[in-house]
């Protein structure tokens, strides 16, 4: 790829020339294809020179790690490496599945996650719709900048905020609740409290981002379809419920599915941040139970089974989700 | 904006109960950060007082006074700075690279490089094995471990690839008839004419560079390499604050002063650039989901 041709550089055909003939039926010859692109290489090596630091970073930190999984198979040592390490088969798989404590982490992680697609996915889509129906330009667009503000903070910062709203000798929460003649809770070492907790601050940090994408595809709405549904006599609730509503259904089908193969990742930034070892039983996910296990217990071997069996499930979940969509809708995101 | 003739009665209360819950929404979000300015001027008595915070009341700035005499933070903060400018400055650099090859349509292998990127977006090796390459990589506990690992991803290179791709090919052509190669047309064509995609990625970059934590927690050890989220992170939740107050502070101990607005000025030190940044800058994050969403 890199040998320059006595440093001048004949002119190279670009790729509009190909996209006009794209347009006429090409017939693929299967067998020339792969010596005809061979061939083909050496006109774009200033191409892939360009790209060669972004290859060797795919290959390296995304691909590596992969090869590493191999580890969740083995009896790892770090003096041995990964390939020197003992092969002892599916026996920490066997190890996850006989332990209580991973059913634990797996409910929570499931639970977390389903509160917060039940109770967080139709918040950005509600948040656009009354968003859309303020009349005031400028007020609109305040509440939208503030509305995205969270998003920006990292849960180190937010977790320190939330921590000092919610403490129960300073915090705000104390201070209403005593208005109301209630005795303090302290809502972040309660079990129960704490995950209410984790899951309105997740809804909350997120609500106005997400409803960025709702947003743009409600300002892509043909108007004359507002004034039709006026002129029959529509009201606004109407209006929202029946065109505009029904005109995001693609966008929200394609969240949703991403959001179902997201849904073994309950948040490990947040939890990690605000769970502390009183709120281990109901905030403990998959990804901090790894974390825990592999660098601090370096439970190596065990900790990587969990996160492989981790990500073959969401996998699993991401594509069955879609295959569902795909039958009832008749396309999904593939 | 679908005001169409008259508001009725009913329209008239829906649209003031709705602009009342908007206010309430933006309070739920301006006040906890407004709370946490309050304690960081406080005195360490009003700090711990049960109440809600309007204003501090006497103002103090004896913990910002505190923590700007520790050479912690002054460590914390030449790293975030330092890793947000070559972090981002890589980032976007080799995004654009890797988003001008892929838009190559006729490009041998183009189709392999796509989906080599895009099986990283739903498989990955996760952060044992990852953990390990960093420390076999010899990078572990130096600087690079901060800015490497996270440099590249698949769906942002996918974002700015199809930008690149609804350029007008005509000037690109036109620069190779006359003899430049693609090396040239990148720099002196093509990144010209991506400067939207260009500052979008650069803000994505810099807010992911400085709200970074997890990477420093677990690829660095030293002290020189700590950063502003990992020095707070400390503070709140690993509660060395107070060893960290009489070590760093040191001398004679400041009543005026106690963890809580300790804490909440380190809060405020750390969000202060990104608060100050947001009303500028986030129309251009709003555009940037805007090119996502719309054309990927």
């Amino acid at each position: 790829m890199k040998e320059s041709w006595g440093g001048v550089s004949a002119p190279l055909p670009v790729d509009r020339p190909e996209r006009i003939s794209m347009r006429k039926k090409r017939k693929s010859v299967p067998a020339g294809r792969f010596a005809k692109s061979l061939s083909l290489m050496p006109r774009y090596r200033f191409v892939y020179l360009l790209m060669l630091v972004g290859i060797a970073y795919f290959l390296v930190f995304r691909y590596v790690p992969m090869y590493g999984v191999l580890m969740a198979f083995k009896d790892f040592k770090y003096k041995l490496g990964i390939l020197g390490s003992p092969w002892i088969g599916f026996t920490h798989f066997k190890r996850i599945l006989g332990n209580p404590g991973f059913y634990e982490v797996l409910l929570n992680t499931f639970e977390i996650s389903f509160l917060r697609l039940i109770c967080g996915f139709p918040m950005p889509i509600l948040f656009a719709l009354l968003l859309n129906e303020l009349r005031w330009g400028r007020f609109k667009k305040t509440v939208q900048t503030i509305s995205y503000l969270p998003h920006f903070l990292s849960w180190v910062v937010l977790g320190g905020i939330f921590t000092e709203l919610f403490s129960p000798s300073r915090g705000v929460t104390s201070y209403l609740l005593k208005l109301f003649g209630t005795t303090p809770i302290y809502f972040l070492a309660d079990p129960s409290w704490a995950r209410i907790i984790v899951v309105v601050t997740g809804i909350w940090q997120e609500v106005g981002y997400n409803s960025i994408i709702y947003l743009a595809a409600i300002s892509s709405i043909d108007q004359e379809q507002y004034e039709a549904a006026h002129v029959d006599g529509a009201r606004r609730w109407q209006q929202a419920i029946r065109i505009t509503l029904p005109s995001l259904a693609p966008t929200i089908t394609i969240l949703l599915i991403l959001g179902m193969g997201g849904i073994l990742n309950a948040g490990f930034d947040q939890i990690f941040n605000l769970y502390n070892p009183a709120t281990y039983k109901t905030l403990d996910i998959i990804d901090t139970y790894v974390y825990r296990h592999g660098l601090i217990d370096m439970d190596y071997s065990y900790s990587t089974a969990v996160g492989l069996f981790k990500n073959l499930v969401g996998l699993c979940l991401m594509l069955s989700t879609n295959f569902v969509v795909k039958k009832v809708n008749g396309s999904g995101i593939w | 904006m679908t005001i169409v003739g008259r508001r009725s009665p009913g329209d008239k209360i829906f649209d003031t109960c709705n602009a009342i819950l908007m206010v309430l929404f933006c309070i739920t979000i301006l006040y906890p950060v407004w709370h946490v300015a309050v304690v960081s001027f406080s005195t360490a008595e009003k700090a711990n007082e049960l109440g809600l915070k309007i204003l501090p009341n006497p103002a103090s700035m004896a913990s910002y006074r505190a923590i700007f005499k520790t050479s912690t933070l002054g460590i914390a903060y030449g790293n975030t700075i330092l890793r947000t400018i070559i972090g981002t400055g890589l980032t976007v650099f080799f995004k654009m690279c890797m988003a001008y090859g892929l838009s190559k349509k006729k490009m041998p292998l183009r189709n392999g490089i796509t989906t080599m990127l895009l099986v990283t977006m739903f498989f990955s090796g996760g952060l044992i094995p990852t953990y390990f390459l960093v420390r076999n990589l010899r990078i572990y506990d130096t600087f690079w471990a901060l800015v490497i690992p996270g440099m590249l991803d698949a769906y942002t290179i996918f974002i700015a690839r199809n930008f690149v791709m609804s350029l007008p090919d005509s000037l690109e052509e036109s620069a190779i008839i006359d003899g430049a190669n693609e090396v040239r047309v990148f720099f002196q064509i093509i990144l010209p004419l991506c400067i939207p995609i260009v500052a979008v990625l650069s803000l994505w970059g810099v807010v992911a560079n400085w709200n970074a934590w997890f990477d420093a927690l677990v690829y660095t050890r030293k002290r020189d390499l700590l950063t502003l989220q990992l020095l707070l992170r400390q503070m709140l939740i690993e509660s060395q604050s107070s060893v960290f107050l009489e070590n760093e502070v040191g001398g004679g101990r400041d009543y005026a002063i106690n963890r809580e607005t300790y804490n909440a000025a380190t809060i405020m030190v750390t969000i202060g650039p990104i608060i100050l940044a947001y009303p500028f800058a986030q129309r251009f994050f709003i555009k940037g989901i805007m090119v996502g969403s719309l054309k990927g």
